[in-house]
């Protein structure tokens, strides 16, 4: 299988659906993948089983700030220098890249990362969804390392965490982020083929391709049937009457009134991703699961950032990887990593 | 005595007072059975029926958002039948879905942000809710300590009143106007009431208690059955206080008017020089005795007898219209008089007395008054005879019939040789005789009375009296044969007339 420039239009709707409110803008990101593909042509998208069990596959991703990448953008070099160094680091020759979070911004990135470096891309990567921190992994459930792991900004300086478990790993990269510009490309998570087939979320770039796909028909079509064969519902439908965004101190929580029972309501709590969905007080979505809102009328994705009073929308409930429901991944990425308190019994 | 413990009292207990209520306002009439402290789910599981929980959520083990919870326990809380949901410590801006979810359950839900620790609280108001009775009780001690140190000031007393019950108390007519203290917003409440009640009217709790032919009434937005309960077991000893007040009010001022009737009556008397210690007991009252006096006799019409604060409110009333005299109570009405240094002033006397007289009746005062007003006397002889001038002008006011009539003696002219008739008791007998056959069929002699008052026009009398011409004539006929006399002859009919008169007048 492929990905070629006609495919990203569906990858970039999906890695939206998939960034649950959050992950970054995907547009430019598509324009940039888009001029890549364009010059070196086709990204071959393969499964581990058909690499070599131990044949080296490195993990790409961006990390920082997306918006300031957006106003710096990637020339290519950086994530040329990063995978680079991380080989020279371990001597050893990467014979393919995965994905870190194939969701949002970092869903594109790797098929460029592909096509720069003339690799295949493996269609799996460590998250199923986005998250705000890189060692929230299903690799971090493997005890699979994120070191070594290389950070180049823009201009080609590097910043190499040589060890430490993968909560120091994303502590020590979040305090050089400053440094570096707020953004760096990075590769991370060096394994073997054989650990991708074990220890990674298998078939993410296609899933995430095929969603884009059912989105853009429901655009299209108003057909809302695909939502239901990626194991996915409607949770509500309404308008959104108040929003108030995340502060240092605190979630931001977001209040909906149900478009036909006008006394219903929607409670969404939000970070930069929609965590939580409290139905006239009771449950119906929660992270790890992804919570997504739509344009009622559109369905184009809504993000957290952009979630204004007056909108209406469609609010969509997407079941996350089964590894994140285990007891391991719901402490890594549940709740409670969030800062939501929901004791036992509730 | 078992009392119904509501959200409302819970609400206006004072740990829950400074709370904010972020919706659910059509729970706030529930009965509160019981209380739960609530950490997480299990509580709920088990909480009986009717509890109002209390939402710890301290124990939050660092992590800072809570706030949702608050919907999730809210939803459980109503499927067991809950009351109220307190959360303590929870933000002061809580999203508009937490209210919105609140409203539709009905369960009220109260955000607390400091006070109280949780467990404390939900003691604190756990017992509110098993010992109402206790609450009751402080209560009470404390209220009655108040009204005993305010005993004999009616404003201390209603402050007491105010303070225990937090609310705002007043001393009110059964007519709803305010005494002292502010006037009461449901005071229509009490027209209908003949003992004391305490009930919810709209967004109040209204209270009252009477007190001697008045009513202390106490108003608060904030509590409910509870608080009705404390307000009538706080009313009960207030309104002994008050009325205590009142008696003595009462005594004083019977005692000053005593006094004032006996200095008139005295001066009035006076021949010759007034007497020293006259003098002396009259500039105790305040009274000039020097100077130019315009007499005014304010006269009751029909019924005997009054109420004793008549006179001052009559006072009241004729202060509030410039005529600020010494108004002493004599025979069946009062006598007043205004002095100045020139006889000139009397002229806007009529005018002032009329207008007092009409703000007296517009009070809903009883009873029906006129007014005469004497010629300028000067120096203290003067008193007695512009006095003697103004009764007689009062005499004629009062056989006009109209209520509120002030009438000049200057105005009188040829009406004042009728006042010998009018005045005369053994005149009024004879007219009791002739009128007899009448005295039994009011009717009849009103009647007859305007009839021989607009010239013996059937027509006239007619329009004044609202009945067709024919019964006039018709009534008119039966009286004459009653009377056994022909209204056609003169003297028969002036005699009749002057008999009606001296009739109404006394």
């Amino acid at each position: 299988m492929e990905i070629a420039s006609a495919d990203l239009a569906d990858l970039a709707a999906g890695a939206t659906l998939l960034g649950s409110g959050g992950g970054g803008d995907t547009v430019s990101a598509a324009i940039l993948v888009r001029r890549v593909l364009e010059r070196y042509g086709p990204v071959r998208l393969v499964a581990p089983s058909e690499l070599d069990p131990d044949d080296w596959v490195i993990t790409v991703a961006a990390i920082g700030a997306i918006t300031v990448m957006l106003e710096r953008l990637p020339g290519g070099d950086e994530f040329v220098t990063a995978v680079r160094t991380l080989e020279r680091w371990l001597g050893v020759r990467a014979s393919a890249v995965q994905g870190m979070e194939a969701a949002g911004f970092n869903a594109l990135i790797p098929v460029a990362v592909a096509a720069w470096l003339d690799l295949p891309l493996v269609d799996a990567d460590g998250m199923g969804r986005a998250f705000p921190r890189l060692d929230q992994t299903v690799f971090t459930l493997s005890e699979v390392p994120a070191a070594p792991a290389v950070l180049v900004d823009p201009s080609g300086d590097t910043v190499i965490i040589g060890s430490g478990d993968n909560a120091a790993v994303e502590r020590l990269a979040r305090a050089a982020l400053p440094a570096l510009g707020a953004w760096a490309a990075s590769a991370l998570y060096p394994m073997r083929a054989g650990q991708v087939e074990r220890a990674a979320l298998t078939g993410s770039f296609s899933r995430a391709i095929r969603l884009g796909r059912m989105l853009r028909t429901a655009q299209r079509t108003r057909a809302r049937a695909g939502l239901s064969a990626e194991g996915g519902e409607i949770l509500f439908s309404g308008a959104v009457l108040q929003v108030r965004q995340r502060t240092p101190y605190g979630l931001g929580v977001a209040t909906l009134e149900h478009t036909r029972d006008r006394e219903r309501t929607l409670r969404i709590e939000l970070a930069d991703e929609f965590l939580l969905a409290l139905d006239d007080g009771s449950i119906v979505g929660c992270v790890p699961d992804l919570i997504s809102l739509v344009d009622t009328r559109s369905w184009q994705p809504v993000s957290a950032d952009r979630l204004t009073p007056g909108r209406h929308v469609d609010v969509l409930r997407l079941p996350a990887p089964a590894r994140w429901h285990e007891p391991a991944g719901r402490a890594l990425a549940g709740p409670a990593a969030f800062g939501l308190y929901l004791p036992e019994g509730m | 005595m078992s009392t119904t413990v509501t959200v409302r009292d819970l609400l206006a207990d004072d740990s829950l007072r400074a709370g904010e209520l972020l919706g659910g306002a059509s729970g706030l009439d529930s009965a509160v059975r019981e209380v739960i402290l609530v950490t997480g789910g299990r509580e709920l599981d088990s909480a009986p029926p009717g509890a109002a929980a209390v939402l710890d959520l301290t124990g939050a083990g660092g992590l800072t958002h809570t706030e949702h919870l608050v919907e999730l326990v809210c939803r459980r809380l109503r499927g067991r039948s809950g009351r109220l949901l307190v959360v303590a410590g929870g933000r002061a801006h809580a999203a508009m879905s937490t209210g919105r979810l609140a409203d539709r359950l009905g369960l009220p839900v109260l955000t607390v942000a400091e006070g109280l620790s949780p467990p404390v609280l939900a003691c604190r108001l756990l017992a509110l809710v098993r010992r109402p009775e206790i609450t009751l009780a402080r209560t009470l001690n404390l209220a009655t300590r108040r009204l005993h140190a305010a005993a004999g000031d009616l404003t201390r007393i209603l402050a007491a009143v105010d303070v225990s019950l937090r609310g705002r108390t007043a001393l009110v007519t059964s007519g709803g106007s305010a005494i002292a203290g502010p006037a009461p917003e449901c005071g229509h409440l009490l027209a209908e009431a003949s003992a004391e009640f305490a009930e919810r009217a709209g967004s109040l709790n209204v209270a009252a208690c009477p007190a001697g032919d008045l009513w202390v009434v106490c108003e608060a937005a904030a509590g409910g059955p509870l608080w009705r309960d404390a307000a009538l077991a706080v009313l009960r000893p207030a309104s002994a206080y008050v009325t205590a007040w009142l008696a003595g009010e009462r005594l004083a001022a019977e005692r000053d008017a005593r006094r004032r009737s006996q200095v008139l009556a005295e001066l009035l008397h006076v021949e010759g020089e007034v007497p020293i210690y006259l003098n002396e007991q009259a500039a105790k009252l305040g009274w000039r005795l020097e100077g130019w006096h315009s007499g005014i006799h304010i006269a009751v019409v029909g019924e005997a007898g009054h109420p004793p604060t008549v006179t001052e409110r009559l006072t009241g009333e004729l202060a509030a219209h410039g005529v600020a005299g010494p108004v002493a109570e004599l025979a069946g009405g009062w006598s007043t008089w205004v002095t100045s240094p020139s006889p000139a002033w009397g002229r806007e006397l009529p005018a002032a007395v009329r207008s007092a007289l009409a703000s007296f009746r517009r009070g809903g005062n009883r009873p029906v008054l006129v007014a005469g007003i004497g010629q300028p006397a000067q120096g203290p002889r003067g008193i007695s005879s512009t006095l003697a001038e103004a009764r007689q002008a009062a005499v004629v006011s009062a056989s006009s019939g109209e209520p509120g009539t002030v009438k000049h003696v200057d105005e009188l002219g040829a009406k004042r040789l009728l006042l010998g008739w009018y005045g005369s008791a053994a005149f009024r007998d004879y007219a009791r005789q002739i009128l007899d056959p009448l005295l039994g069929e009011p009717g009849l002699l009103r009647t007859i009375e305007v009839y021989l008052d607009c010239g013996c026009s059937p027509s006239e009398a007619a329009q004044r009296l609202g009945l067709h011409r024919n019964t006039v004539s018709q009534r008119v006929r039966r009286a004459e044969s009653l009377l056994g006399t022909a209204l056609a002859t003169p003297d028969d009919r002036l005699a009749l007339q002057l008999a009606c008169r001296a009739i109404r007048v006394g």
